[in-house]
C-alpha cells in the first residue's frame, strides 16, 4: 500500500514541484485578515530578533571551530526555507492538511524509526538527528506537528460520523496510543524534553477536544510519575534536578549552566550589556545559541529585551485563541488552539529553564534558538494558524460543532 | 487556558525581574569575580652599566615551555561526553626531552602528573621556544619570562653576582641592591573566559609595571679585565691558588677593578665552583706580611717617633720576650736609615720603631687606617678583617703585628689603607656604586664618599717618598714594579699563610704588592695578592702583576707620565726584573715564632662568609 492509496488522500495530488501553483489556485486560503497581519508581523519580528541574537550567541562557538558566521549561516538558510514556507503555508486553504496529516504522521514515524539505527547522528549523547547532505533534521521536531494534525482531523472525522466524543474510549484511542509509540521513540533517542512537549501537546488536543477535567488530574500525576521515574532512573537526569534545586552545591557540575545563565541575565540588569556585549557566551554558558538563548537575550538587550520576546510570544496567545475561537469548523479550531499553545507553551517552558523555575529538559525557544527543524516546523505550523484566520467559506459537513469542546 | 497562561506569564515576568533587578547586584559581581583575570605584568629589572656606561647585566625575554598534563589524559566535556587524550605524554616527551636538555623518563613522568600546570623547560632562548611552538604539539604552551644575562661572562662575576631564576638576587650586587633594582610588578585586571581566552568586549583595566633602577658602578670594564687577565696569568705562570687585584682611584675612592681569580660565570652558575663565588678582595682575609709596614711607619713618622733620615743601627736579629724576629736574610750590624729600612724590607728595624711607638698608638693607627672594621661599601659577605683588641695583645703582638702578622685584613681594606697614604692622609670610604638611572635616564650620582683624615699630608709624603725608594731605589725590593714614564711607589709583602686548623703556620705563602703612581700627585692604587704561589716572593710574583695592571690603567685613565723618557725606562724595568729574581731573597718572610706572639689568623677569621644561595 502507497501513501496514495490511502482512503483519505483520495483526490488529493501531493504538492510537488510545479503543482504547487495548481494547488494554491484550487486550495487557497481566504482573504487577508487582521489577525494574519498581526500573527505575520509578530512572527516576523521573532524571526528576525532570533536570527540576531543567534550570530551574537553563536559567534565564539563558531569561531572555535573556525568560522564566525558558520552557525549563523545555517541558521540563515533555515529560516529562508522556513519564511516562505511560512508565507505557503499561511495562503493555503487549512484543510488540505487533513489528508496531509496522514502522510506527516507516517513520515515521522519512519524518520523517528531511522534516527535510533547507527544512520542517526549522536551530539551531546543523545541521538536526535539525521543528516541529508549539508541539512541536519531533527524528526521529533516533524513529529510535534504530524501528531498534533493527524488527531485534529481524527477527531474531525470522528465528529463527522457523528460519533460520540463525550465517549471515553473515543477520545483516548488513538490519541493514548500515538503518545505511546511515539514518546517511546522519542524517550529512547532520549529526549526527554520533546516528550514532554508532545506529551502537552497531545494533552491540549484533548482538552479541546472535550475531556473531562478530572482525567487531566489523574493523567496529570501519571505523567508526574513517570518523569519523576524516568529522571531518577538515569543519573544524569538526577544531577540536572539537584543541579536546579541546589545550583551554588554544583556549580561546577549539574548548576553550572544555570548559574552561568543566573550570571549573565543579572549582568544584563535593566537595559542590558549591549547587542554583542554578552560575557556568558564567551564558554560561560553552554550551548547559549540553542537552549540558552534567552539567557544571552536578557544578558546584551537587559529586562527590556527579554520582556519584550515575552510580549511578542503574548501577542501570538492572544491572537491565535481568537483564532482558535472564530474558527470556522472543529479541525480549525483544535488546530489554531493547539498550535498556539504548544509554541507559546514552549516559549515559556524554557524560559522557565533558563530562569531556574523548571529544571534543565533541552526545550528551545521557538522561532529563536538555533535549530533548522524546529524553526522550520514553528513556521510552517504558525503558517498554518494564519491560514485558519484567512476565514473559509463554511463547507459542507465541517460546520462548528455547537456545544462541546471548548472555546 | 488564557487564564493559566496569563499566570505562567505573570510568573516568568516576575521571576525575570527578581534576577535582572532585585537580585541582579549580587549575581553581576559573582559573574564578574568568576571572570575576573589578573595577569602579573613583570617590573624589568634594572641593568647594571660599568663607569663608562657599557652594559654588565641586563634582561632579556626568554621562552619557557610548560604543559597541561591535561592533555594527556581522557577528560570529560561540560555536556558529559567523554573526550579521548589530545595526544600521548610518552610520544611528546620523546619530541621535546631531546630540544630541552632534559631527560625523556624524567619529562613524560612530569607530564603525567595530576597537574594542569607543569614547567617543562625554563628561560630557553627564544628562537628554540618559537620553534618548540611551531611543533603545535597539544598541551604545551610559551610563557615569556624575563632571563637575567651577563654580556661580558665572567667578567667581573663576583661583583655583579647573580639572582635566582625568579630574578631575585642571590648574590653579589644582585643581592646587595635588590630593592633597588628588582621592579614592581604591573597588573592587567581583564576578563577572561574559560579555555584561556580574554573577552573582547570585556573590561581592562591595567596598572603599569614600574621598571628597576639601573646601577652605574664605579667598576671600568677595561681596567676590571686587565685586572683578572694580569691575576690569571699570575696563577698559571706561579702555580697559585688564586690571586686579586684591586684597583681604586685615589680622592674618589672609586674602586675602578676588584678581580679574583678563578672566577666564574654567572651565566652559568649551576656549572660553576661555588668557592669561586665569593669576592675575595671583599669577603676574604690574608695577612699582610711586609705591605704592613707602610702603616707602621706612617703611624711613627705622625707621632715624631721617627722620620726617614733617622739613623738606625739595625742587627739581623731581635729578641723580644722569649721570640727571636729575623730579617730575611744574614746580614752583619748595619748603621742606616729608616727609609733604608724600609726600602730593604727590615723585619728588624720595623720592629725597633714599632717599639718605640707602643702597641696603643700602632694599634689606634691601623683601626685609623681601616683594620678591624668593615669599609662600609655594604658589598654581601664584606669582612670585617682581624685585628684583636690591643687588651688582648701578647707581648708578642706588638713586634708580630708591626711586619704584618697575626692580623689579617681583605685586599680592599689594603688598598684603602694605601690609597689613604696616597691621598695626602685623607681616607676615603671605597665605593663600587657610582650613581644609578632611574626612568628619567638621567644618572643620579651616589653621594660622594665620607672622607676623614687620619694622617698629616707632611707624613703622607714622607711615607711615600719611601715607598717610592722600595721600587725605585738601588736595594728595593719592588723594582719590578716600575711602570715605564711613571714615578711608581708601593711595598711588596710576603706573608706566611696560617695553618687551615687555624694553630700555628702552614708551610703556604701569600705574596702581595700593594702601591700607587705617580708619586708627586697619586691617582692609581693596586693592590695584589698571590696565594700560594711558587716562588713565594711578593717581588718576583706579585709585582709584575701590580706592574701589568698600573700600566694599563694609568694609559686608560689617561694620566699623564712624569718622565717623557719612556724608552729608557723600559731598559730600566727590563735590567730590574733580571735584577729582582737575583735579589729575591734579599725580601723574605716574616719570622713567625713556632708559637706565635698572636694567634694566627686561620680560615675561622674569613669573613663573614659571603651569604651563599643554591642556585
Amino acid at each position: 500500500m502507497t501513501v496514495r492509496d490511502l482512503p483519505a488522500l483520495r483526490g488529493v495530488r501531493l504538492p510537488t514541484g510545479r503543482r504547487l501553483r495548481s494547488l494554491l489556485e484550487r486550495r487557497h486560503a481566504g482573504a487577508w485578515t487582521r489577525e494574519a497581519t498581526l500573527l505575520t508581523a509578530l512572527t516576523a519580528a521573532l524571526l528576525v530578533l532570533g536570527l540576531v541574537m543567534s550570530f551574537s550567541a553563536s559567534i565564539v562557538d563558531a569561531a572555535e571551530n573556525g568560522d564566525v558566521f558558520g552557525i549563523f549561516r545555517r541558521q540563515l538558510a533555515w529560516a529562508l526555507i522556513g519564511a516562505p514556507a511560512f508565507l505557503f503555508v499561511s495562503s493555503l486553504d487549512h484543510r488540505v492538511w487533513r489528508p496531509l496529516s496522514w502522510v506527516l504522521i507516517i513520515v515521522s514515524f519512519v524518520l523517528l524509526a531511522i534516527v535510533l539505527t547507527p544512520v542517526g547522528l549522536t551530539r551531546f549523547g543523545s541521538s536526535r538527528w539525521i543528516g541529508v547532505g549539508p541539512l541536519v533534521i531533527q524528526p521529533s521536531e516533524i513529529a510535534k506537528l504530524a501528531a498534533l494534525l493527524w488527531l485534529a482531523d481524527v477527531f474531525a472525522r470522528k465528529r463527522e460520523k457523528g460519533i460520540d466524543l463525550t465517549d471515553l474510549t473515543h477520545l483516548l484511542v488513538p490519541a493514548i496510543p500515538l503518545l505511546g509509540v511515539f514518546g517511546l521513540l522519542i524517550m529512547l533517542e532520549p529526549d526527554l524534553g520533546t516528550t514532554i512537549i508532545l506529551g502537552l501537546i497531545i494533552a491540549l488536543v484533548l482538552w479541546i477536544e472535550g475531556l473531562p477535567m478530572r482525567w487531566f488530574g489523574a493523567g496529570g500525576i501519571l505523567a508526574g510519575l513517570a518523569v519523576t521515574a524516568l529522571a531518577l532512573g538515569a543519573s544524569y537526569r538526577a544531577a540536572r534536578i539537584q543541579g536546579w534545586l541546589h545550583p551554588e552545591e554544583f556549580a561546577d557540575s549539574a548548576g553550572f549552566q544555570l548559574l552561568q545563565a543566573k550570571f549573565a541575565m543579572a549582568d544584563g540588569g535593566v537595559f542590558g550589556l549591549g547587542l554583542g556585549a554578552s560575557r556568558g557566551k564567551w564558554n560561560y554558558i553552554p550551548n547559549p545559541e540553542t537552549d540558552f538563548i534567552f539567557a544571552i537575550i536578557g544578558e546584551e538587550l537587559g529586562l527590556v529585551g527579554a520582556m519584550f520576546v515575552m510580549l511578542l510570544f503574548a501577542g501570538i496567545l492572544v491572537l491565535g485563541l481568537r483564532v482558535a475561537r472564530s474558527a470556522e469548523d472543529g479541525f480549525a479550531r483544535t488546530v489554531a488552539f493547539v498550535i498556539t499553545c504548544w509554541i507559546v507553551g514552549q516559549a515559556l517552558i524554557n524560559v522557565g529553564t533558563v530562569t531556574g523555575l523548571l529544571p534543565i529538559t533541552g526545550v528551545t525557544l521557538p522561532l529563536v534558538s538555533v535549530g533548522g527543524s524546529s524553526l522550520v516546523s514553528t513556521l510552517v505550523a504558525l503558517g498554518i494558524v494564519v491560514s485558519i484566520s484567512r476565514r473559509q467559506e463554511p463547507v459542507l459537513g465541517s460546520a462548528p460543532r455547537a456545544g462541546g469542546g471548548r472555546p | 487556558m488564557l487564564l493559566l497562561f496569563v499566570l505562567l506569564f505573570g510568573i516568568v515576568g516576575w521571576r525575570l525581574v527578581d534576577l535582572q533587578v532585585v537580585d541582579a547586584e549580587e549575581l553581576a559581581d559573582r559573574g564578574v569575580r568568576q571572570r575576573s583575570r589578573t595577569i602579573e605584568l613583570p617590573g624589568r629589572r634594572g641593568r647594571v652599566y660599568d663607569r663608562e656606561g657599557d652594559v654588565l647585566v641586563t634582561s632579556v625575554d626568554s621562552a619557557t615551555i610548560y604543559a597541561d598534563p591535561r592533555a594527556y589524559r581522557s577528560g570529560e566535556t561540560p555536556d558529559g561526553t567523554a573526550k579521548p587524550p589530545a595526544a600521548h605524554a610518552a610520544e611528546v616527551a620523546d619530541v621535546l626531552a631531546p630540544l630541552v636538555g632534559r631527560d625523556v623518563a624524567d619529562l613524560r613522568a612530569a607530564l603525567e602528573r595530576d597537574a594542569h600546570f607543569v614547567y617543562v623547560a625554563r628561560q630557553l632562548d627564544w628562537e628554540l621556544g618559537q620553534r618548540i611552538m611551531d611543533l603545535e604539539l597539544p598541551g604545551i604552551g610559551l610563557l615569556t619570562e624575563p632571563k637575567r644575562v651577563y654580556p661580558a661572562g665572567p667578567l667581573a662575576g663576583q661583583i655583579l653576582g647573580f639572582t635566582g631564576i625568579d630574578g631575585a638576587g642571590l648574590h653579589g650586587l644582585e643581592l646587595q641592591h635588590d630593592d633597588i633594582l628588582h621592579g614592581t610588578p604591573g597588573q592587567l585586571v581583564m576578563e577572561g573566559a574559560p579555555g584561556g581566552l580574554s573577552i573582547a568586549s570585556g573590561a581592562r583595566e591595567l596598572r603599569p609595571p614600574v621598571p628597576g633602577t639601573d646601577l652605574v658602578l664605579t667598576i671600568d670594564r677595561e681596567i676590571q679585565s686587565a685586572a683578572e687577565a694580569a691575576a690569571l696569568r699570575a696563577i698559571e705562570e706561579f702555580d697559585a691558588v688564586g690571586a686579586s687585584v684591586v684597583v681604586l682611584e685615589v680622592g674618589t675612592g672609586d674602586v675602578l677593578a676588584m678581580a679574583s681569580e678563578p672566577g666564574y660565570d654567572p651565566n652559568d652558575v649551576s656549572g660553576s665552583v661555588q668557592a669561586n663565588w665569593r669576592n675575595r678582595a671583599v669577603t676574604d682575609v690574608f695577612e699582610p706580611g711586609s705591605v704592613q709596614k707602610a702603616l707602621t711607619a706612617a703611624a711613627a713618622i705622625e707621632e715624631g717617633v721617627v722620620s726617614p733620615t733617622t739613623p738606625m743601627v739595625v742587627d739581623d736579629r731581635i729578641q723580644v720576650g722569649s721570640k727571636t724576629f729575623k730579617d730575611s736574610h744574614d746580614h752583619p750590624v748595619e748603621h742606616i736609615t729608616f727609609a733604608e729600612v724600609m726600602e730593604t724590607s727590615s723585619n728588624v728595624g720595623t720592629i725597633q720603631v714599632a717599639q718605640a711607638l707602643g702597641k696603643e698608638r700602632l694599634d689606634r693607627y691601623l683601626r685609623d687606617f681601616g683594620y678591624g672594621s668593615r669599609l662600609g661599601t655594604g658589598f654581601p659577605g664584606e669582612s670585617h678583617g682581624l685585628l684583636m683588641p690591643v687588651e688582648s695583645w701578647w707581648n708578642t703582638s706588638l713586634p708580630t703585628i708591626a711586619i704584618g702578622q697575626g692580623v689579617a685584613v681583605t685586599l680592599l681594606q689594603t688598598a684603602h689603607a694605601y690609597a689613604t697614604i696616597a691621598n695626602d692622609g685623607v681616607a676615603t670610604q671605597p665605593r663600587i656604586l657610582r650613581g644609578t638611572v632611574g626612568e628619567d635616564g638621567r644618572l643620579t650620582p651616589a653621594d660622594p664618599s665620607p672622607t676623614e683624615r687620619i694622617i698629616s699630608s707632611g707624613t703622607s709624603r714622607q711615607v711615600r717618598e719611601m715607598l717610592a725608594r722600595v721600587v725605585s731605589g738601588e736595594r728595593g725590593t719592588g723594582k719590578t714594579a716600575q711602570v715605564p714614564g711613571y714615578a711608581v711607589a708601593g711595598k711588596t709583602g710576603t706573608a706566611r699563610k696560617p695553618s687551615a686548623d687555624a694553630r700555628g703556620y702552614s708551610g703556604e705563602y701569600v705574596a702581595s704588592f700593594v702601591g700607587f703612581a705617580p708619586v708627586e700627585d697619586p691617582k692609581l692604587v693596586v693592590a695584589v695578592m698571590v696565594d700560594e704561589p711558587y716562588p713565594i716572593w711578593g717581588g718576583v710574583v706579585a709585582a709584575p702583576v701590580f706592574q701589568e695592571v698600573l700600566e694599563f690603567a694609568l694609559k686608560h685613565r689617561k694620566v699623564p707620565p712624569t718622565e717623557p723618557n719612556a724608552s729608557l725606562a723600559d731598559a730600566l724595568t727590563e735590567a730590574a726584573l733580571q735584577e729582582a729574581l737575583a735579589d729575591a731573597q734579599l725580601e723574605g718572610p716574616a719570622t713567625a715564632a713556632d708559637e706565635p706572639a698572636s694567634p694566627p689568623v686561620g680560615a675561622a677569621a674569613g669573613g663573614d662568609g659571603a651569604p651563599v644561595a643554591e642556585p
